[in-house]
């Protein structure tokens, strides 16, 4: 007597739901997510749940945590901040916006608000998270 | 006499594409954010709250431990808007804010308080330290 054996053949794997998926993550990441913007300092703005919605703008002055001041993507110290400012003829239409840390020190960012008014009347606006 | 070469129809071979699909989902996941930005005007004390003599602003302190006070008063920190703006409607000669920043407040107390103040419309508010 022959005994036949079942021929073991690998379980064919379809790919196209698998595609189909992965296509669809794909379009739902292009649509609802926006390219995070890359900050030259590690700053993580304070939440503000209404605040105004801001224009896709950089940020000119970065605030961090640790104490860390940059402007015009490269760090400044404190005293220097007046004079690279009024060097840099902002434009009073835009205005400055200056990214500050949750945890940084709020002196250190009234000293930067307070050196920036000295060196130019442009408006300046603080970059919140609208966490809504 | 050529002889016309056979077409051979191929399926189109999807694995270079699912690898492709793939490596741009993994970009777009991890490039993606979904914060939005906001932005509030601010300005420290000394120019427009100088102008305005008949009327004088409130003051308000922002403690390090989380703690804020107006013209004095204690007040939870979630209470400073209405708090400030009743203030201010029971009496004609204050008008506007000026925010004292102490030693060792972060920047999200700062934000919060300005923001409660915009609610309530307590206008021009500056800061101080």
């Amino acid at each position: 007597m022959r005994i036949e054996f079942k021929q073991s053949k690998a379980p064919q794997f379809d790919t196209l739901p698998l595609i189909n998926i992965v296509f669809l993550m794909l379009v739902f990441f292009l649509v609802a997510g926006t390219i995070a913007p890359v900050y030259e300092l590690d700053v993580s703005p304070a939440s503000a749940k209404d605040s105004e919605a801001g224009e896709l703008r950089r940020p000119a002055v970065f605030v961090s945590r640790d104490g860390k001041i940059s402007f015009g993507q490269r760090e400044v110290a404190m005293d220097q901040i007046q004079e690279s400012i009024s060097a840099a003829k902002l434009d009073p239409q835009l205005g400055l916006r200056i990214a500050a840390d949750r945890d940084a020190d709020a002196h250190l960012l009234l000293n930067v608000i307070t050196a920036v008014q000295k060196a130019s009347d442009v408006p300046i606006f603080l970059v919140t998270l609208r966490s809504d | 006499m050529l002889e016309p070469i056979a077409t051979i129809r191929r399926p189109l071979p999807i694995t270079p594409l699912i690898d492709v699909v793939f490596l741009l989902l993994m970009f777009f996941m991890l490039a993606a954010s979904f914060q939005k930005e906001g932005e509030l005007q601010v300005q420290s004390a000394g120019s427009q709250l100088e102008q305005a003599t008949d009327t004088k602003p409130l003051f308000i302190r922002l403690h390090a431990d989380g703690s804020t006070d107006v013209n004095g008063q204690t007040v939870p920190a979630k209470e400073l808007g209405r708090e400030a703006a009743n203030l201010i409607s029971a009496n004609d000669k204050l008008a506007g804010a000026v925010v004292q920043v102490r030693q060792g407040t972060n920047t999200q107390l700062v934000v919060q308080s300005l923001m409660q103040l915009r609610r309530a419309r307590v206008e021009p508010v500056a800061l101080a330290r």
